[in-house]
Parts: structure tokens; sequence; C-alpha cells
């Protein structure tokens, strides 16, 4: 499966939930962005390599948490992880919290869907999961 | 090849900026050009080996027409003997001897080769472990170079015009919508086995004679039947 034909096949479709897709291939065709209509806050960037797809999508930044609460954050997040399904959560080297999935290159396109909507699913329950981490900062932001 | 190693330093030491090449690409190419150097070597050992492998086999069947001869002039040897011939059964004892001197030197030939194909045998499997080995580091490497290189993209998916928290109340919205739908699926369900059970029960008292009386045509027409019977 290649990022084009994904592009393509996603734009097409709704997943039986009724649920479809909007999906931008990158100008170095690298990666391709993904939102799903369940979670439209949620952008799943693809990537594909010789043997997996791998679906990124960005969580939070470690800014959005004060760093008091930093090492209980990371201890929720980690226990969090094991009980979503088919993703994980993960830390970029520039502070992004990640949640990520890794798929073969031979899941059918049924199947790409299907991790796609869950992932986007996945987004809103971490977020809410751990909004009490940031909504403690949300009281220093000036709108 | 330590590339993984390499990956894990760089974590731990914390050190690495977005963007810099800790797998550098030069190192992936040679990574690459060794596991299919190494692929060439096993396809041409395993070439070899069937070349000897082919051998074997033809030295294994001369040996067993040697041993069957073998047996044959045994045999003759002994028939002759019966039959007193003893000048033929030495001249047969001397060929059973030549044959007995060629299944020596096929014997040692053929486990000799037999070593052989072993040997090449156990260094092809090693071999293959090794590619195998190889590759999963070069897919270790190769994504880890994908992630890196597209961290910035990634990162940038995060909208800057709008706040975490926000985006944190959306997602407490609909993770609420989510169990509203469900809570009210749970109550239509309800509902409806209601309706089925209660309609149930309506049939139970209709059965029981009990409530409102069926009204339809067969009991007016038992009605009337009744009034003409008068």
């Amino acid at each position: 499966m290649n990022l084009e034909d994904l592009t393509y096949q996603l734009n097409d479709y709704t997943d039986p939930s009724g649920a479809d897709f909007v999906a931008q291939l990158a100008t170095d065709q690298e990666t391709l962005t993904v939102t799903c209509s369940i979670n439209p806050d949620a952008s799943i960037i693809l990537l594909v390599s010789d043997e997996q797809i791998i679906s990124v999508t960005p969580l939070l930044r470690k800014e959005d948490i004060q760093t008091a609460d930093l090492a209980e954050f990371n201890q929720t997040v980690l226990r969090l992880s094991p009980v979503i399904p088919l993703s994980s959560i993960g830390l970029q080297d520039d502070g992004t919290y990640i949640l990520f999935g890794a798929m073969s290159v031979n899941t059918s396109f049924e199947n790409i869907a299907h991790e796609l909507a869950i992932q986007a699913d996945n987004a809103s329950d971490v977020l809410a999961a751990l909004d009490s981490f940031v909504s403690s900062t949300s009281t220093l932001e000036t709108v | 090849m330590s590339i993984f190693k390499d990956i894990v330093t760089a974590i731990r030491g914390g050190a690495s900026e977005a963007g810099e090449a800790i797998v550098d690409s030069q190192a992936l190419r040679i990574l690459e050009q060794e596991i299919r150097d190494a692929e060439n070597g096993i396809r041409e050992a395993k070439s070899s080996l069937s070349k000897l492998k082919a051998s074997e086999i033809s030295l294994r069947k001369d040996l067993n027409i040697v041993n069957e001869d073998i047996a044959d002039y045994t045999a003759s040897a002994r028939s002759a003997l019966e039959k007193g011939n003893r000048e033929l059964a030495v001249e047969i004892a001397s060929k059973i001897q030549d044959l007995t001197v060629s299944k020596t030197d096929l014997d040692e030939r053929s486990s000799m080769l037999d070593e052989q194909v072993n040997r090449i045998h156990k260094v092809i499997v090693e071999r293959q472990k090794q590619v195998e080995k190889n590759k999963i580091e070069l897919q270790k490497a190769k994504t880890y170079r994908d992630l890196q290189k597209t961290q910035k993209t990634i990162a940038g998916a995060l909208p800057s015009n709008d706040s975490s928290a926000k985006r944190v109340q959306r997602a407490l919205d609909r993770v609420q919508k989510k169990q509203s739908d469900f809570d009210n699926k749970q109550e239509a369900d309800q509902w409806l086995s209601d309706l089925e059970n209660g309609s149930q029960l309506d049939d139970k008292i209709k059965a029981a004679g009990i409530g409102e009386q069926d009204s339809s045509a067969n009991s007016i027409l038992d009605e009337i039947e009744a009034s003409m019977k008068k």
C-alpha cells in the first residue's frame, strides 16, 4: 500500500459506522495527514517504510503540563498506554506526546481505515483521561 | 552492527536534537549492502551445496551397486564351492577383493562429502540467522530515521492557534457524547425489550380470558350461530 493510493482511497471512503476521512499527502509525498470525522481535532500522520505503516497522532506538548506534575503525568501515561486499543503512547525528542500505532505494509485498506478511526477515537479518550493535568495549566493561559 | 545501540545511547543521553542525524544514511546504505552481499553469498553456497548433494547421491548409488555386486559374487562363490569348483571360487574371491577395495574408497569419499555438505549447511543456516538479525536492525534504524524526519510534521500538526485546554475540553465533550449516545441506545434497547415482554404479557392475559375480549369476526359468527340455535 503506497501513500498515494491510500490518500485516494481514504478520501473516497466511509466506514461501516459512518465515519469518513480527509487525507492530504505532503508535498514531498513522504507523509500523509489524515483526519477522521469522529475526531476532527486529531491529525494522524502516516508514514510507510519497507515493512510497516506507522500512524502518529500528536496529543500534547510537554509545555502543556506543569513541571511539578510532569512525573505523575508520565506515570499516568505509562499506565494508560496498555489499556488503549491498537495504539500506544510515546514521547518525541522535541517533547511532543504522541499516540501511535504500527501495521504491516500488507494490511488491507479496510483494516488501515479501521485502525485510523480507532486512533482518532483513542485520541479523544486519552486527552479526556488526562484532562486534570491540562486544565490545571489552562488557568495560566490568557486567551 | 550497533545502530540500535547508537539510537538507545542518543535517546538516553537526551541530547538528540530534532532532525539530528543519529542514524546516518551512509551507515544504513552500508548495512543494506552487507545484507545484499550476505544474501548473495548464501545463494552461491546453496547452489554449491546442491551440487555437492548431487555427487553425494551419485556416490551412494555407486556404493549400492558395489554392495549388490559383492553380495552376488559372494553367493556365486558359495555355489562354486558347493559344486566343488574351487578354482572358480578363488577367481570369484579375487573379484570380491577388488570390489571391496573400491567399496572402501567409495565409503571414504561418501563420508567426506557428507561432512562437507553438513558443514556448508551449517554455515548457510548461521548466515541466514545473521541476515535476519541485520534486517531487523535495519528496520529499527529506518523506523527511527523516518520518525526523526517526521517529528516536525507531527509536532506541527498540533494547532498553535488553539489552546490545549480547549482541545481537552472538546475531547471531554466527545467522550461525554459517546457515553450519552451509548446510554440512549441502552435506553432504546430497554424500551424495545419492555415492549416485547409487555406484548407477551398481554397475550398471556388474553389467553387466560381476562380483560378485553377478542371481537374478531369469529366471535361475532359464534354469537350469530348461538342466536340461531335458540
